[in-house]
């Protein structure tokens, strides 16, 4: 059966981080062309200023720009909502909100929007249950989209733990080695967290990512650091924390200002994870790589003049 | 007798004051600096003001004041009318401009935006805490870069490609600042990016999902620079109109208002030679610790304000 | 050794429901109540020292207000879960309370699965393990019948003290009211103090234009109604001579809003699609509701870093835009002064009253 060609526009921001591949394989399963954003540059940074409430935080100003970047090169723009994947496994929220609020800010656009819904905790809306109901507004067959979201999701799975691996590869290097504590949203923006493990790298340090772990045992181990914890993407950080903490010699925990569960969460970090160099950095719009690069040369020197090598 | 009206706005800078008659012609003005010391500035205001006016056929029979220290000063006059801020220069810009529909406005501490339908401000919105952005911003970067206030906009409008400058918080601008200076751009560049900063932190801020239409009447200290004037006038893609009297509007505010008022008082020039004290008290009735301020004309204590609850009233 | 003594139980300063708690920790619980001191600029700064820098507002304050307890006497101290990052303020607070060396038990209601209902009655065991849960449950409704009145009561008040032709006499009746449910002991207590204060109410003279200045008050669902925290904005707004409306309080959005949540999301679909936090819906809808019931001004309240307020922003602009009507946002933080609220408030004051004139 041949459908109207469509074309879905993916923000790379937020949940891109973590759904691109079982965003682009869904997708691709059914026969839907995609378009990206690109990674964030300056432009795209001030552009989402402009659009956001300007108390809102660094990575709702980029999502904004990347949206902003979008109009009008696609059919529809996926702007998903993820309350929680279950009980003690919340988004934080602003992932509630986005669609909701993305539609408020370019009401002014005739862009349209597409959107998925997770809520397994009050609603029973599981992951699979939102992706058959997008199948169905896409007008696909029940059954193809079944399977699209199956195959999609499988790959998802081994494509992170092809990365877990790949960084698994890298603890087994010789060399200082610091523990990237950020949402990966924030760790893989070219404008917050590759500002950060370029510059580590530069420096002749390994950079190490606490999301890059597994999730399942991550989520059980971030019991550890925090019971009470209910946020999904900090418990995956605790629980990196936890799994990989004798295996680095630091710990950045980088955050986008004003983020407000890594305003509560790294507070509780630096007061628990006693015995290991911690380092908070917070990105700001406006903060120039000047002022965070001094921030991580300091960092690396403490460490090495603790490991006797400065 | 024509009847005449006092309008005054003492605010964390400079002190304005002006003489109206009944339909808004000024009869005097004049423009000093607070210099900390908001008393002293309004009694010298007030000197500089009786100068300037006809006392042989103008009485002023109503006072108004606006301003941080409105309150203050407003005791001290004896005003009719004490009126906040925001409302004193909606009143005087939609006098003289009657088809305004926005008004800009960055102070030394604060800034404001407010706008206008049919003469009536409709919306308004005033910066948060931070001071990044105001007069008082431009007149420390421009002490670091080792120019004199009134020549930024004239260094502004040489650039041809200005800097960008994050001027969101003061502390990151500062930063952003020096490393731009010590990566080698051009002093002119400098300013333009910091001029353009200005205008485009307070448009992300306290313009926020305001409509802006035209005409747009743009005031206070910083509407002075005309760096940030241009660009303001390229952001907005319209013409800003800066009053060669805007720095008066609140005043002139001040002023319409006490006439509008029910409020008369015949004023008395004679205060410049009378003897103003405040005194801080503070009360312990509670852990709040409020700061009562006290107001003494000679001896007399004429007005206190600060408590939060009626525990300190007995302080009076 | 612990079960023999009597707890001395502790709950933030919280608007006035401090009255309904202590009367469930006494009554139901059968506890002692350790009245946390009023909140004072102490409390703040206190809080300010030792909390992160951006958590929201309210975590300082009770952090604040949970030490000045602990000075006061309490042994142990309650915390609830939420929806926002007020699920987590209880294992935060905990541990920079422990930091700081104070010896205290800690209920901390996020340990809780409290979507089950035995869930509840273990937590009732561990205040009191000789707690009558018949017993409980009665005397607990009847907390919870406080804090319906004391909501319908600091709703009439607000609407109407502006107008007061008395000379202060409502807002002596409202004190003497308050007074009335922090010391009362039985139902019949709470009853009497009710029915005085209605009768006192509609004896006063009000002196209120035929079309008065009307505004409502949405926001956080801490901050809007803590007098402490929002610098008494209602007080504040009704001296003005202004009638002041707020939806948001216990009694409606626990209460009575709880199950019907869903359908007051029916009447904003064309505004919003989903809840877009805990209390977006119910904000969003009484913004609204303020704006086609020609109200003229609204006044949108939260603190510094709401994550949830922040997002119901840009669709209360649009609210704003369409129905023409002002809308004042209100952030506060821990330094936010008396002065620059009176500015605001003065100015929002004058537009909305020389707007009637004018419209």
């Amino acid at each position: 059966m041949e459908y109207e060609p469509v074309k879905i526009g993916l923000p790379r921001a937020l949940l891109y981080a973590r759904c691109r591949v079982l965003w682009r394989a869904f997708f691709q399963e059914l026969g839907v062309d995609t378009i990206t954003s690109p990674p964030t540059d300056r432009e795209i940074l001030e552009r989402g200023s402009a659009l956001a409430i300007d108390e809102a935080c660094l990575s709702l100003k980029i999502y904004l720009g990347h949206i902003q970047a979008l109009l009008g090169a696609c059919d529809y723009i996926l702007v998903p909502r993820v309350s929680n994947y279950g009980r003690h496994r919340s988004m934080c929220t602003r992932f509630e909100s986005t669609p909701d609020l993305v539609r408020s800010v370019f009401r002014g656009s005739d862009q349209r929007f597409l959107s998925y819904d997770v809520d397994e905790e009050m609603e029973g809306k599981s992951e699979e249950a939102a992706f058959l109901e997008l199948g169905r507004v896409l007008g696909r067959p029940q059954k193809a989209v079944k399977r699209a979201y199956r195959l999609a999701k499988k790959g998802s799975l081994v494509h992170h733990k092809e990365r877990v691996r790949k960084q698994e590869q890298l603890l087994k290097q010789e060399g200082l080695k610091v523990l990237l504590a950020a949402h990966s949203y924030v760790a893989e923006d070219a404008c917050m967290g590759r500002t950060v493990t370029d510059y580590l790298k530069k420096a002749g340090v390994i950079p190490l990512r606490a999301d890059l772990v597994d999730r399942d045992a991550a989520l059980k181990r971030s019991k550890e650091l925090s019971p009470t914890c209910k946020w999904e993407i900090s418990r995956e950080l605790l629980g990196g924390i936890v799994l990989l903490r004798d295996q680095v010699d630091g710990i950045i925990l980088l955050s986008a200002f004003p983020c407000g569960p890594d305003a509560m969460v790294n507070e509780l970090i630096t007061r628990r994870v006693k015995g290991m160099p911690i380092l908070n950095l917070v990105m700001d719009a406006q903060s120039g790589t000047a002022g965070v690069e001094t921030r991580l040369e300091s960092f690396i020197d403490i460490i090495r003049f603790q490991r006797g090598e400065l | 007798m024509e009847h005449a009206y006092l309008g005054v706005d003492v605010g964390s800078i400079s002190t304005k004051g002006v003489i109206i008659d009944k339909e808004n012609n000024i009869l005097a003005s004049q423009y000093i600096w607070t210099q900390g010391d908001p008393i002293g500035a309004v009694k010298e205001l007030v000197g500089l003001l009786e100068k300037q006016f006809d006392k042989a056929n103008y009485e002023i029979v109503a006072t108004g004041t606006t301003g941080s220290a409105r309150k203050l000063v407003g005791a001290i006059l004896g005003a009719t009318m004490v009126k906040n801020e925001i409302t004193a220069h909606a009143v005087g810009t939609t006098a003289f401009y009657p088809d305004v529909r926005t008004i800009l406005e960055i102070g030394g501490q604060d800034s404001k935006i407010i706008l206008v339908e049919n003469g009536v401000a409709v919306d308004y919105a005033m910066n948060t805490l931070c001071a990044a952005g105001t007069g008082a911003f431009l007149s420390s970067q421009a002490k670091r870069l080792g120019i004199e206030v009134e020549d930024i906009g004239d260094y502004a409008l040489r650039s041809t490609h200005p800097t960008q400058i994050a001027a969101r918080c003061t502390v990151f601008a500062e930063s952003d600042l020096v490393h731009k200076i010590q990566m080698g751009h051009p002093r002119e560049d400098i300013i333009a990016g910091v001029c353009n900063a200005v205008a485009a932190n307070y448009l992300n801020n306290v313009g926020k999902g305001k409509k802006i239409l035209s005409p747009v009447v743009f005031q206070g200290g910083v509407s002075k620079n005309k760096g940030v004037v241009a660009a303001f006038e390229r952001t907005l893609g319209c013409p800003v109109i800066v009053d060669p009297n805007g720095h008066l509007m609140g005043a002139l505010g001040a002023a319409i208002l006490a006439r509008k008022g029910s409020g008369r008082k015949t004023f008395d020039f004679n205060l410049v030679n009378m003897d103003f004290r405040t005194r801080e008290a503070g009360c312990g009735g509670c852990p709040n610790q409020c700061e009562i301020i006290c107001v003494y004309r000679g001896d007399e204590l004429i007005d206190s304000w600060g408590n939060r609850c009626e525990r300190g009233a007995n302080l009076r | 050794m612990a079960e023999a003594k009597t707890r001395s139980v502790s709950f933030p300063r919280y608007a006035e429901y401090n009255c309904a708690f202590q009367y469930i920790v006494e009554q139901a619980l059968g506890c002692k109540y350790v009245m946390p001191p009023p909140l004072t600029k102490r409390t703040m700064e206190l809080g300010a020292k030792y909390s992160p820098d951006f958590v929201c507002t309210p975590f300082k304050t009770m952090l604040g207000n949970m030490i000045e307890a602990l000075e006061a006497g309490a042994d142990t101290l309650l915390m609830t879960h939420g929806l926002c990052r007020l699920g987590y303020y209880g294992e935060l607070l905990e541990q920079i309370l422990r930091d700081l060396g104070y010896q205290f038990e800690f209920i901390n209601l996020s340990e809780y699965d409290m979507s089950k209902k035995k869930e509840y009655l273990r937590i009732v065991r561990r205040f009191n393990p000789k707690v009558n849960p018949a017993r409980f449950l009665a005397r607990f409704l009847e907390g919870v019948r406080m804090v319906e009145y004391l909501d319908e009561i600091t709703a009439l008040y607000y609407q109407n003290c502006g107008f007061d032709a008395m000379d202060g006499a409502y807002r002596r009746s409202y004190q003497d009211f308050l007074t009335a449910m922090y010391t009362a002991q039985s139902r019949s207590d709470i009853e009497a103090g009710y029915r005085t204060v209605r009768r006192a109410f509609s004896s006063t003279r009000l002196d209120k234009p035929q079309r008065p200045l009307r505004v409502g008050i949405v926001g956080e669902f801490y901050t809007v109604m803590d007098g402490f925290s929002n610098l008494e904005l209602e007080q504040k707004l009704a001296d003005m001579g202004v009638e002041v409306h707020r939806w948001m309080n216990v009694t409606n959005q626990f209460l009575r809003y709880g199950s019907g949540q869903k359908n007051l999301r029916v009447k904003i679909r064309d505004l919003c699609q989903y809840d877009m936090g805990p209390t977006s819906t119910a904000n969003i809808w009484y913004a609204r509701e303020c704006a086609e019931r020609g109200f003229d001004g609204i006044v949108h309240v939260k603190s510094a870093a709401c994550t949830p307020e922040i997002d119901v922003m840009p669709v209360l602009q649009n609210i704003g835009a369409d129905y023409k009507i002002p809308v004042l946002y209100l952030t506060y933080d821990a330094q936010t002064s008396d002065v620059g609220l009176m500015t605001r408030l003065e100015a929002f004051y004058d537009m909305i009253h020389m707007r009637k004139k004018v419209l």
